[in-house]
C-alpha cells in the first residue's frame, strides 16, 4: 500500500512527463483495442457464418450481376437467364431470395401484433415502424442454405402462398390464419413457424456482412408478381444461389453463366461460396494485420518512450533512491515503487482507451455494432490487462536492474560502490 | 555493538582503488567516536559499511553480534531501517520533498500510523529549531537550515545508532555548537554516536576520536 502510495505522489510530482506518457500509452492502447476488436470481429463473422451454412460451400455458386440494364422487358430476361442456368449441365436447382418490409391488411391496425414486432424490428431499419412486417421471400431451393430453419414449404398453388412465421408470433397468428399484402393483394396463409434461432444472409453479403436472425421474421415462396417486378428482380438477382451437383465442372459452369448475359447486353458471373469466403478471409487478413502491425509499432513506441523517461528519471532520483534505502527499504521495494508507478499510467490508460472505445461502439452505427460490442467485451478487456502487465513488467525491468545492481550507498552519492 | 575484523573496501572504477585496509575496530553501544582524517582517506566508506549501505570487499563485521557483512539485501535494509540513521555528507535531501517530507522518509517503513510520522517528524524538527520550515520545499532553504533537516531526519527515527558524515560541515560555530549539544543528548540518552568532523574542536566533543589516513587507522584517542 505504501509502495502505491509513493508510486502516485512520484506520477504527480512529474505532472507533465506522466500526462504524456498516460498520452502515449493510451494511445498505444487504444491502437491494441482496435486491432482486437476488429480481428476478432472478423474472426467472429467468419465462424459465425461457418457454424450456420449448411450448403457444401464448394458446390454451390453465387451470382454476381455487375452492370444495370433496364430494357423494358429486363425482368423477363432475367427469367430467361434462370431458365438458362438451370439447363446448364451440372447445374441442380437456382434459387433466389428477397427480404422485404411491407404490411399485412390484417396486422396494421393489430395492437397485439405490433407490441410482439416492436422487438422484432429493433435494430433494424425498420426500427421506428413496428407496423411493417420482415418478409423473406426465397424458393425452396435456397432454404437448404442455412441449418437450423424451415426445411421445405409444403404444397401450394399460386393463389394463397404458405407462410412461416417467427415463434414469437405463434400465439397471434395461428396455423390456417390468412393475410392479405396490403400493397400488391397476394394473399397467404400460416403455415407453420420458423424454428427459434434460425438465420438468413444479409442481402447485401452472405459472408461480409452479419448474419441476419429470422425470429422476428415471416417466410414464404416468392410470388409470381414479384417475378414480374423489375425491382424485386434486380434485387433478387444479387441473391442467387446456384447449386451444383457432386461431379459438376465448376469451371465450365462459371464459363456458360458468364458468357449468356454478354450475348444478352448485360454483365454477371459467378463465385463459389468458398471463394467468397476466402476473398473475405484475404481482405480481413490483410486488413488485421495491417492493424496489428500499427498496434505494435504504436506499443514499442510507447515502451519506448516510458522506458527512457524511466531511465533517465532513475538518473535524476538516485539519492532519493538511496535516501529510501538509507531508511530500510529493500532494492525490491524500490523496484516495485518504480512498477507501480508505470503500471499505474499504463493501467489508467487501458481504462481510458477501453472506455473511450466502447462508448464509440456503443454510439457508432456500424453493421458489426454488436459482434464489435461482443469482441470488445470478451477479448479486448483481457487484452487490455494483459498489455498493461506486460508493458508495466517490461519498462520496469532496465530501470529496476539499474537499481538493484548498486550498494544504497553509490546511490546516495556519498560515496559509492558497486559489486 | 559494532566490531569490524580486518575490513577491507576496494573499488573498481577504473583502476582498484584500495579505500579501507584492514579495518578492525570496536565500537560500544552508547559509545560517541568521531572520525577524522583527510579528504579520501575513507571516512566515508568506514561510514557506508558500518551503516550496511555497502559491503566490505573482505573482512568480517558484526553488528550486535550477528554476522552483516554477508547478510541478504533484505536483512540489511531491515537493520538500516531498524537500527541506523544517517546524516549524509552533502545532507541528501530531496530537493522536492517539503522538509517534513524529507524527515518522514526513515519513519515510512515502520509500522506506525501516519499521524504518529507526523508528530515525530515534526518533533525533531522542533529540536533542531526549524519546525516553522517544515512545510517548505528542502530546495528552498538554506544550507544551514538544510544539515538541520538532515540531523532531524536522522533523530526522527528511534534507532540506536546514529551516523553522521560531517554533521557540521555547513554551520558556523555557534550553529555547530547547537547541534554538538544536541548529539551529546542523543549520546546520553544511549545513543551510540559516529561522526565524522574535520574539526578537531567538534571531535572534542566525542569520548574518543578515530584517525585514518590512507584507509588505515592510525590513531584511537581517547579524550
Ligand atoms: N565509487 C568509487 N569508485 C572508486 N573510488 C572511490 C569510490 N568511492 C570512493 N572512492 C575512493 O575511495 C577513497 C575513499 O573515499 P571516501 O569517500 O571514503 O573518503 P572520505 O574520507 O570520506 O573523503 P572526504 O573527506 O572528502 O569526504 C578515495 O580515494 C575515493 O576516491
Ligand atoms: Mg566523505
Amino acid at each position: 500500500m505504501k509502495i502505491i502510495q509513493l508510486a502516485i505522489r512520484e506520477i504527480k510530482r512529474k505532472k507533465l512527463f506522466s500526462a504524456l506518457l498516460f498520452a502515449v500509452c493510451t494511445a498505444a492502447m487504444y491502437a491494441v483495442l482496435s486491432a482486437v476488436t476488429n480481428g476478432a470481429a472478423t474472426a467472429y463473422q467468419e465462424k459465425i457464418f461457418n457454424e450456420n451454412i449448411a450448403a457444401d460451400m464448394v458446390r454451390v455458386l453465387r451470382l454476381d450481376y455487375h452492370t444495370s440494364f433496364e430494357t423494358e422487358d429486363f425482368a423477363g430476361v432475367i427469367q430467361q437467364y434462370l431458365r438458362y442456368i438451370e439447363s446448364i449441365p451440372g447445374v441442380q436447382s437456382v434459387g433466389q431470395f428477397d427480404m422485404t418490409g411491407m404490411y399485412f391488411s390484417q396486422l396494421k391496425d393489430s395492437e397485439k401484433y405490433m407490441q410482439i414486432n416492436k422487438n422484432a424490428v429493433k435494430g433494424t431499419k425498420y426500427e421506428n415502424y413496428p407496423v411493417i412486417t420482415q418478409l423473406l421471400c426465397a424458393d425452396e431451393s435456397v432454404l437448404k442454405l442455412f441449418k437450423g430453419g424451415v426445411g421445405g414449404y409444403e404444397k401450394y398453388d399460386e393463389g394463397i402462398l404458405p407462410l412461416y412465421a417467427g415463434r414469437i408470433f405463434e400465439d397471434i397468428l395461428p396455423p390456417g390464419t390468412l393475410l392479405t399484402d396490403e400493397r400488391t393483394g397476394q394473399s397467404y396463409k400460416i403455415a407453420g413457424y420458423i424454428p427459434q434461432g434460425a438465420v438468413w444472409a444479409d442481402e447485401n453479403d452472405p459472408v461480409r456482412f452479419p448474419l441476419i436472425s429470422l425470429d422476428g421474421c415471416f417466410l414464404s415462396p416468392v410470388s409470381g408478381q414479384s417475378r414480374q417486378d423489375i425491382i424485386t428482380q434486380l434485387s433478387m438477382l444479387h441473391n442467387t444461389y446456384i447449386f451444383l451437383e457432386g461431379d459438376a465442372d465448376v469451371k465450365q459452369v462459371k464459363k456458360q453463366v458468364s458468357s449468356w448475359p454478354a450475348q444478352h447486353g448485360f454483365s454477371a458471373s459467378a463465385n463459389l461460396l468458398s471463394e467468397e469466403c476466402m476473398a473475405y478471409r484475404a481482405e480481413t487478413e490483410m486488413y488485421t494485420q495491417a492493424n496489428a502491425f500499427l498496434a505494435i509499432f504504436v506499443l514499442i513506441m510507447a515502451e519506448v518512450c516510458v522506458v527512457s523517461v524511466f531511465m533517465t528519471n532513475i538518473l535524476l532520483k538516485q539519492k532519493q533512491y538511496g535516501v529510501f534505502m538509507a531508511g530500510g527499504f529493500t532494492h525490491w521495494d524500490i523496484a516495485a515503487e518504480i512498477w507501480a508507478e508505470i503500471m499505474i499510467i499504463a493501467a489508467a490508460s487501458g481504462v481510458v482507451s477501453w472506455t473511450v472505445k466502447l462508448v464509440q461502439l456503443k454510439t457508432g452505427d456500424d453493421m458489426f455494432k454488436n459482434i464489435l460490442l461482443a469482441a470488445h467485451l470478451r477479448f479486448a478487456l483481457p487484452a487490455c490487462a494483459g498489455v498493461v502487465l506486460v508493458m508495466a513488467a517490461v519498462s520496469a525491468f532496465l530501470p529496476a536492474i539499474k537499481i538493484l545492481k548498486y550498494q544504497p550507498a553509490r546511490l546516495t552519492g556519498g560515496t559509492s560502490g558497486n559489486d | 555493538m559494532i566490531e569490524l575484523k580486518n575490513i577491507c573496501k576496494e573499488y573498481h572504477s577504473g583502476g582498484a582503488v584500495k579505500a579501507l585496509k584492514d579495518v578492525n575496530l570496536k565500537i560500544r553501544p552508547g559509545e560517541f567516536v568521531a572520525v577524522m582524517g583527510a579528504s579520501g582517506s575513507g571516512k566515508t566508506t568506514l561510514l557506508n559499511i558500518i551503516g550496511c549501505m555497502d559491503r566490505p570487499t573482505s573482512g568480517e563485521y558484526f553488528l550486535g553480534g550477528c554476522k552483516v557483512d554477508t547478510a541478504s539485501a533484505g536483512r540489511t535494509a531491515r537493520i538500516r531501517g531498524k537500527k541506523i540513521a544517517f546524516v549524509f555528507q552533502h545532507f541528501a535531501l530531496i530537493e522536492d520533498y517539503t522538509v517534513l517530507e524529507n524527515v518522514m522518509i526513515p519513519l515510512l517503513k515502520q509500522k506506525i500510523p501516519q499521524k504518529d510520522r507526523v508528530k515525530r517528524a515534526l518533533k525533531a524538527l522542533e529540536q533542531v529549531g526549524i519546525a516553522d520550515l517544515a512545510r517548505k520545499k528542502a530546495a528552498d532553504i538554506s544550507g544551514g537550515q538544510k544539515q538541520r533537516a538532515a540531523i532531524a531526519r536522522a533523530t526522527a527515527c528511534s534507532a540506536e545508532i546514529i551516523l553522521a558524515d560531517e554533521p557540521t560541515g555547513a554551520l558556523d560555530s555557534e550553529s555547530g555548537r547547537q547541534v554538538m549539544d544536541l548529539f551529546c543528548r542523543l549520546n546520553k540518552q544511549g545513543k551510540t554516536i559516529m561522526l565524522i568532523t574535520h574539526d578537531a574542536n567538534i571531535a572534542a566533543f566525542a569520548h574518543r576520536v578515530i584517525t585514518i589516513s590512507d584507509g588505515r587507522i592510525i590513531k584511537y584517542e581517547k579524550n
